[in-house]
């Protein structure tokens, strides 16, 4: 009896202590790119699991940037009111297809064979300004961070992580990716690069 | 059964009309915070003196006849005036040559979107068969000989960088400061109604209204960088050689041009098939030229006389007179 208790308190305790939020603010120096991903890479509890969505609606896309999982699928729903038809022909990641022709209503899926930490632009064929980004991760403990052209600044919180999870990776299209160890109580801030370049861009503090 | 489904569908049409006007973007001028340069960075002033040399320079095609000028003339809107131009051996190109204004804010080129960047657009009439002519590979060396361009390219990228890469950076970077943004529209916008006359105004109002012109040439650049069949009769499929193979309804469509100092690149239209600004809205009135596969937003106006006019009027108030020197090309 009194040894159950004991355990229920650790566990209660262990609960407690157990996770934690990471919060976290971008700056730019100038115009802020499209979107950034944070995430705790070393999770990799939905690889295979429940792919995601991305909707289409007044010829834009309703995300900037998306996590998908790998072995997974991601799901180009066409909630408009005109044809869309998504692609994919990035140079940078080499990634290519193309959905088809999208009728409003109905949706085309992709399977997300792409390796863990791909990062591509998709498009539509018809209408070339729609753009949104997908990032391959299979981690449950992410952020998708959209930036506002005119704003240089954008927030993000990740909850309940397990202290067991101890490194934040962070990418951005085109930019270099970074990987930051961060421990309950710390407060860090990373510089923002591209490969091949010294300018900073920006920066990122983390608090967790 | 059948009657509801009917009901759904000229439900679905109303909602249709009503989506395509939430998703317009407003007229207005442009902002130099939109342009996406690469990099999130403008270009240095050392690259735009190169890539306008380079521009304006005949070594870039094979027989030292022919610049992006020859054919992409300031003095003539950045267009040459002909239906179709002649590349630098005396052949006729398969298409019109556009005006390149404001292409800073555009995400597609070519009259059916085949390039996505300015960077690589640049590259493909140097090589293109039927006009410049020049092999990229025969080019570079040929620019490396010249002390000019040895200066020229290491004041903009550092030393021994005359390569393939920089030449469309160079241009790309050049074409962007190619800016409209002071027409007598866009001080009228500004808050100086006295900068378009009574016509314009009406033009503008017909533009957006009973002629449904911003449908497709919205924004700030009079575009929606999207593709359309218009209803130019031809053979030529444009956009849709770039669909899936069972999907035609993009064939015959073409990009739809921005309408900045249009007044200065006649003919129009990507076979040069139209005159004249009249021409266009003629074209319009009449609901295009029964294209097979014309788009649903091309219906005939019912314009008046007037009205036609009023929207010449208002598409001559979109004229910005640039003034683009010459630049000095090295003689060796
Ligand atoms: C022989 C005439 C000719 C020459 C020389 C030429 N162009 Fe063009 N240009 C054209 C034609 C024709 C098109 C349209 C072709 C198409 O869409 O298929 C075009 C298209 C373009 C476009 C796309 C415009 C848009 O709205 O999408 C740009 C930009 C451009 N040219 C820049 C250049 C540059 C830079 C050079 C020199 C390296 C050059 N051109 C040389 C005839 C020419
Ligand atoms: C359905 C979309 C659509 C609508 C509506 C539309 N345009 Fe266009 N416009 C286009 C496209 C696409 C082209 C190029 C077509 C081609 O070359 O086959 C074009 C071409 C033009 C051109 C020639 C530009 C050049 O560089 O050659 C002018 C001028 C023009 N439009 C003005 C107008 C006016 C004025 C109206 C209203 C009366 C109008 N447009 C309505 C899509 C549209
Ligand atoms: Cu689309």
């Amino acid at each position: 009896m009194f040894k159950c208790i004991l355990i229920s308190v650790l566990l209660l305790a262990g609960s407690l202590t157990a996770q934690t939020t990471l919060k976290g603010s971008f700056e730019f120096a100038k115009k802020p790119p499209y979107g950034a991903v944070v995430l705790f890479g070393e999770d990799k509890s939905r690889e295979g699991k429940a792919g995601s969505t991305l909707d289409q609606k007044d010829k834009m896309f309703s995300k900037k940037i998306i996590v998908v999982p790998k072995d997974s699928n991601i799901s180009f729903k066409n909630s408009d009111m005109i044809d869309h038809n998504i692609f994919a022909d990035d140079r940078d990641s080499k990634v290519k297809f193309d959905a088809g022709l999208v009728a409003p209503g109905n949706d085309a899926k992709q399977a997300s064979s792409w390796a863990e930490g791909t990062i591509f632009r998709v498009s539509c064929k018809i209408h070339p300004k729609m753009r949104s980004y997908v990032a391959v991760a299979s981690s449950a403990y992410f952020a998708e961070v959209e930036f506002d052209s005119k704003i240089r600044k954008a927030s993000f919180e990740i909850k309940a992580i397990p202290d067991s999870l101890t490194k934040v990776n962070i990418w951005l299209p085109k930019y270099e990716k970074i990987e930051v160890a961060i421990k309950k109580g710390e407060t860090k801030t990373v510089e923002l690069k591209k490969p091949g370049k010294t300018t900073i861009y920006g920066k990122v503090t983390l608090t967790r | 059964m059948y009657t509801k489904k009917l009901g759904s569908l000229s439900f679905v049409a109303t909602l249709f009309l009503i989506s395509s006007i939430f998703a317009l973007e407003p007229l207005g001028v442009p902002d130099k915070d939109e342009i996406e340069y690469p990099d999130d960075e403008e270009p240095t002033k050392e690259e735009v003196v190169l890539g306008k040399t380079l521009f304006f320079d005949t070594r870039l095609s094979i027989n030292d006849q022919q610049s992006c000028a020859s054919c992409h003339n300031p003095e003539l809107g950045f267009s040459d005036g002909l239906e179709f131009s002649l590349g630098t051996m005396g052949e006729k190109v398969g298409r019109n040559t556009p005006q390149i204004f404001n292409l800073a804010w555009n995400v597609t080129f070519f009259w059916d979107g085949r390039a996505k960047t300015l960077e690589e657009q640049a590259l493909g009439p140097i090589e293109a068969g039927g006009e410049m002519n020049m092999p990229l590979a025969t080019l570079i060396p040929k620019l490396q000989k010249v002390k000019g361009y040895q200066k020229l390219f290491t004041a903009a990228y550092g030393e021994n960088s005359i390569n393939k890469e920089n030449v469309g950076k160079a241009i790309a970077a050049f074409e962007r400061t190619i800016v409209v943004d002071d027409t007598p529209f866009d001080r009228y916008m500004k808050g100086d109604k006295n900068a378009l006359s009574p016509d314009a105004i009406n033009g503008l109002a017909l533009f957006q209204g009973k002629a449904r012109c911003i449908q497709c040439h919205d924004g700030a650049n009079f575009t929606d960088n999207s593709f359309h069949n218009i209803g130019v009769k031809g053979d030529d499929i444009g956009r849709g050689k770039f669909m899936p193979k069972n999907d035609k309804s993009l064939d015959g469509a073409f990009k739809t041009p921005g309408l900045r100092n249009i007044l200065y690149s006649a003919p129009y239209m990507h076979d040069g098939s139209e005159g004249t600004l009249e021409d266009v809205v003629r074209f319009y009135n009449k609901g295009g030229n029964g294209n097979p596969n014309t788009s649903k937003l091309i219906v005939p106006l019912n314009l008046t006389e007037k009205e036609i006019m009023d929207i010449v009027a208002f598409m001559g108030a979109l004229n910005q007179p640039l003034v683009i020197e010459r630049p000095e090309i090295p003689k060796e």
